[in-house]
C-alpha cells in the first residue's frame, strides 16, 4: 500500500516534467545561403553518395554534381523519348535510381544514378509526389484509387495498394465535416519518403500529420507533429492569423495553403526531414517523434519548396524568385539539450 | 385519295426522330471535348481547313514543313507571353518552312485584338464547334501545344502543359538545325559590369514617343530597371502597384521587356493607376534579358543596373 502511494506521488510529481518536455524539443537556428548551382531553375532537387541530383525543368535537363556544384554530368532534354523529358515535377533516389516524374509526358521515368536510361511507364493520375526504395519499389499516392499508397515496380506494373484514406475534419480534429466531400482527395495528399529499412512515410500536405507504414503496407503509427508546430500550421491553414506567410497553390481543384513542403530521409542518419510552410525543419527520430527543430534564415524563406538532404547537408530550392541555397544541419549535440530546455 | 391516317402518323413519327436525332448530334457535335487525352506523338491528323477568325483567311492545317499548334481553352496572361515569343521567334527568324497557329476553345478577346492589330503575325482559329479539340484529344479545361509535319504526323504532343517560351525556341532549334543551344553554365551578371549598356530603342507607353534610352536618362546619374521574369506579365501589376510610380524620385527609368504583350501591358499599367513614364524596350535588350535565366531568376525578377556617364553598367542588383 505504501509503495503504490509513493508510486502515485512520483507519476504526480512527474507530469508537469512530462509536459515541459514535450514542450521542448531541441531547437536552433540553420543559416542558409545563396549554393552555386549550375542552372538557374532547379525546382527538383535530391541527394544521393555526396551528389547532388539537380533537375532543371526550364530545359529539361537533370544535372548531376557533385557538394559543390561542380557539373559531373548533364543529361536529358526537351522531348517524350527515352530519356527525354516535358516538365517533369517531381524527382526522388534511391540507393539505385533516379525516379522523376515527368508531368508533361504523363510518365514516370527511372534512370540511373549515373543518369542512364533504365524504364519508363505511363501514369494517367495526377501526382504531387513520388518516393523510391533501395530496393527500387517506386512508391505514389494516389487517393483515387480508394488508397493513400501504391507501390510500383519499374516498369509501372502494382504491387500493392495501401493505406486508408483521411478526411480534412478528422486530421484538422474538427466536428466540422461539411467540407470532406470537396477537400476528399486534397485532404490525402501525402509528401512520400522511404527509410533504408523500406519503412515508408507518408507526411500530409494540408494537416500536420504523420503516418509510417511498414515495406509490405501494415501501418505502424500515426502520429501528429509537436503540439506548438502543428498549433501554428493549423493556424495556418484555416487562416486564423494572417501574418503567418503562406505558399500556397491548388490541389485536386482546392486553393489551399501548403503546410508540408517537402519530406526526406536522411540517407546518411535515417532520420525523417519535413519542410514546413513555417520555414522551419522538423527532424523525426525513428517513433515518429519530433528530435529537433530547425529554424530556417536567409532569403524569402516562406518561398523554399524542395529540399535535398545527405548527412549534414541540407539544400532548398525557392520558389517563385527560384534559387538554390545551402545549410548545414547543426550536430546533434551542439542543439539545446532537453535538460537545458527545460530549466529554460 | 385519301392518305390512311396510320402511315401519316408513322411518317410524322419518323421525322420527329430524324430531326431528334440530328439535332442531338448537332448539339452533341459542338460540346467541348470532354474525353480523354488520345492523340499523342506519332499519331497522324487528319487536314483542318478552318479559317482565321480575324483575317478571313483560308487556314491548312498543317501546310508547312513543320507547324506549332498552340490550342488555348484557359485565357492567361501566361498564353499570352508564350504566343509573343512564338511571334517574336517567327519575326526574327523568318523561317519559310515553319508555321504557328494559335486555335482557342472560346472567344479570347486580347489574343484577337492582338490578331487584328497585327502584333500576332500568324493565324489565329476560334474552335467554335470543338471539331479541333475533339480531332487533337484536348479536354475544355486543358491547354495543349503540338508540333506537327507536313503528313499530319505529331512530331511532339506532350500530354499536360503548353509550350513555354522556352520551350517554342528547344523545339525549334531542334527541329530546324537539328540540335539545342543551350547557354553555357551558370552566365553572369558580372558579365555585363564594365561593357556598355546597348542604347536600346524605348516607347512611353502614355505618349507612344519613342526615343532612345541615353536620350531621355542622363548617365551617371540615372538607375535602369528592367523587368525580366519568366512571366512578366503575370507578376508585374503588382510589382508596379509597389512602386507607386515613385520611379522619377528615385532617378530611375523603368523599362519593360519587350517579351510582355504590349496590349497586355497596357492594361497593367491602367490597372496600376501609373500617370509616370513608363518604357516599352522596342527589341530584345541584348545581353541582359538573359539574364533572368541565371542572375535575376535566382535573386528576383527585376534588375535594377546603374550605369556611369559614360554609359556603361557599374552594377547590377536584383530586387525582390
Amino acid at each position: 500500500m505504501k509503495r503504490a502511494a509513493i508510486l502515485v506521488v512520483s507519476l504526480v510529481l512527474q507530469l508537469p516534467r512530462l509536459a515541459t518536455a514535450r514542450d521542448a524539443i531541441p531547437s536552433a537556428t540553420i543559416q542558409i545561403t545563396p549554393f552555386g548551382a549550375p542552372v538557374g531553375q532547379t525546382p527538383l532537387i535530391s541527394a544521393r553518395n555526396s551528389r547532388l541530383y539537380l533537375f532543371d525543368d526550364r530545359t529539361n535537363r537533370l544535372f548531376i554534381c557533385d557538394g559543390s556544384g561542380r557539373v559531373l554530368k548533364t543529361t536529358g532534354s526537351i522531348g517524350d523519348g527515352p530519356g527525354q523529358f516535358f516538365k517533369p515535377s517531381a524527382m526522388v533516389t534511391s540507393a539505385h535510381s533516379v525516379v522523376i516524374y515527368d508531368r508533361g509526358n504523363s510518365r514516370i521515368v527511372v534512370l540511373t544514378l549515373d543518369g542512364d536510361f533504365k524504364s519508363q511507364f505511363p501514369i494517367k493520375t495526377q501526382l504531387y509526389n513520388i518516393a523510391a526504395g533501395d530496393d527500387d519499389t517506386i512508391y505514389i499516392n494516389d487517393p483515387s484509387s480508394g488508397h493513400l499508397i501504391t507501390a510500383l515496380d519499374i516498369n509501372g506494373r502494382m504491387l500493392r495498394s495501401f493505406g486508408d484514406l483521411s478526411s480534412l475534419s478528422v486530421l484538422h480534429h474538427t466536428s466540422n465535416q461539411t467540407r470532406d466531400e470537396r477537400f476528399h482527395l486534397t485532404a490525402n495528399r501525402v509528401r512520400l519518403a522511404v527509410d533504408k529499412s523500406g519503412r515508408i512515410f507518408a507526411v500530409f500536405m494540408i494537416a500536420p500529420v504523420i503516418r509510417e507504414y511498414s515495406r509490405d503496407g501494415t501501418l505502424i503509427k500515426e502520429a501528429g507533429f509537436d503540439d506548438a508546430n502543428a498549433h501554428q500550421l493549423q493556424e495556418l491553414f484555416w487562416h486564423k492569423d494572417p501574418n503567418l506567410p503562406i505558399t500556397s497553390g491548388i490541389i485536386d481543384g482546392n486553393q489551399v495553403p501548403f503546410l508540408v513542403k517537402d519530406a526526406a530521409v536522411n540517407p546518411a542518419t535515417g532520420q525523417l526531414v519535413v519542410l514546413t510552410a513555417l520555414s522551419k525543419l522538423l527532424i523525426f527520430d525513428g517513433n515518429c517523434k519530433e528530435a529537433s527543430v530547425l529554424e530556417i534564415k536567409g532569403a524569402m524563406d516562406s518561398q523554399l519548396w524542395k529540399m535535398a538532404v545527405e548527412d549534414r547537408s541540407i539544400w532548398l530550392v525557392r520558389v517563385f524568385l527560384p534559387g538554390t541555397f545551402h545549410g548545414e544541419i547543426p550536430e546533434p549535440q551542439s542543439l539545446p539539450s532537453l535538460a537545458a530546455k527545460q530549466t529554460h | 385519295m385519301q392518305f390512311p391516317r396510320g402511315r401519316l402518323y408513322w411518317m410524322l413519327l419518323v421525322v420527329l426522330l430524324v430531326v431528334t436525332f440530328a439535332s442531338s448530334m448537332s448539339i452533341y457535335f459542338r460540346r467541348p471535348y470532354s474525353g480523354s487525352i488520345e492523340q499523342s506523338t506519332g499519331r497522324k491528323i487528319s487536314t483542318l481547313s478552318v479559317k482565321d477568325e480575324i483575317t478571313g483567311d483560308k487556314v491548312v492545317i498543317p501546310s508547312k514543313r513543320l507547324t506549332f499548334l498552340f490550342y488555348y481553352n484557359l485565357s492567361s496572361p501566361q498564353n499570352l507571353q508564350d504566343i509573343t515569343y512564338a511571334a517574336y521567334l517567327l519575326k526574327t527568324q523568318h523561317p519559310n518552312d515553319v508555321g504557328f497557329v494559335v486555335v482557342t476553345g472560346g472567344h479570347f478577346q486580347q489574343l484577337e485584338q492582338m490578331r487584328r492589330e497585327k502584333i500576332l503575325p500568324f493565324p489565329l482559329i476560334v474552335d467554335s464547334s470543338f471539331s479541333i479539340a475533339r480531332q487533337l484529344t484536348i479536354p475544355n479545361t486543358a491547354d495543349r501545344s503540338f508540333i506537327i509535319r507536313q503528313d499530319g504526323t505529331l512530331l511532339f504532343a506532350p500530354q499536360k502543359e503548353a509550350f513555354g517560351p522556352e520551350d517554342i525556341r528547344e523545339l525549334y532549334e531542334l527541329y530546324t538545325h537539328g540540335n539545342i543551344t543551350y547557354a553555357s553554365g551558370p552566365p553572369s551578371a558580372n558579365e555585363i559590369i564594365g561593357k556598355p549598356f546597348p542604347n536600346i530603342l524605348l516607347k512611353e507607353l502614355h505618349t507612344n514617343r519613342q526615343s532612345r534610352l541615353f536620350d531621355i536618362a542622363s548617365p551617371g546619374d540615372s538607375q535602369l530597371l528592367i523587368f525580366t521574369a519568366s512571366c512578366p506579365a503575370c507578376t508585374l501589376e503588382s510589382f508596379l502597384r509597389g512602386w507607386k510610380g515613385e520611379f522619377r524620385a528615385a532617378k530611375t527609368i523603368p523599362i519593360i521587356t519587350s517579351r510582355v504583350p504590349e496590349i497586355e501591358l497596357r492594361q497593367i499599367i491602367s490597372n496600376s493607376g501609373i500617370s509616370s513614364p513608363i518604357y516599352m524596350a522596342q527589341s530584345e535588350i541584348q545581353g541582359i534579358e538573359d539574364l533572368y535565366f541565371d542572375f535575376g531568376a535566382k535573386e528576383g525578377s527585376v534588375l535594377l543596373i546603374s550605369t556611369n556617364k559614360s554609359g556603361v553598367t557599374q552594377r547590377v542588383e536584383a530586387l525582390p
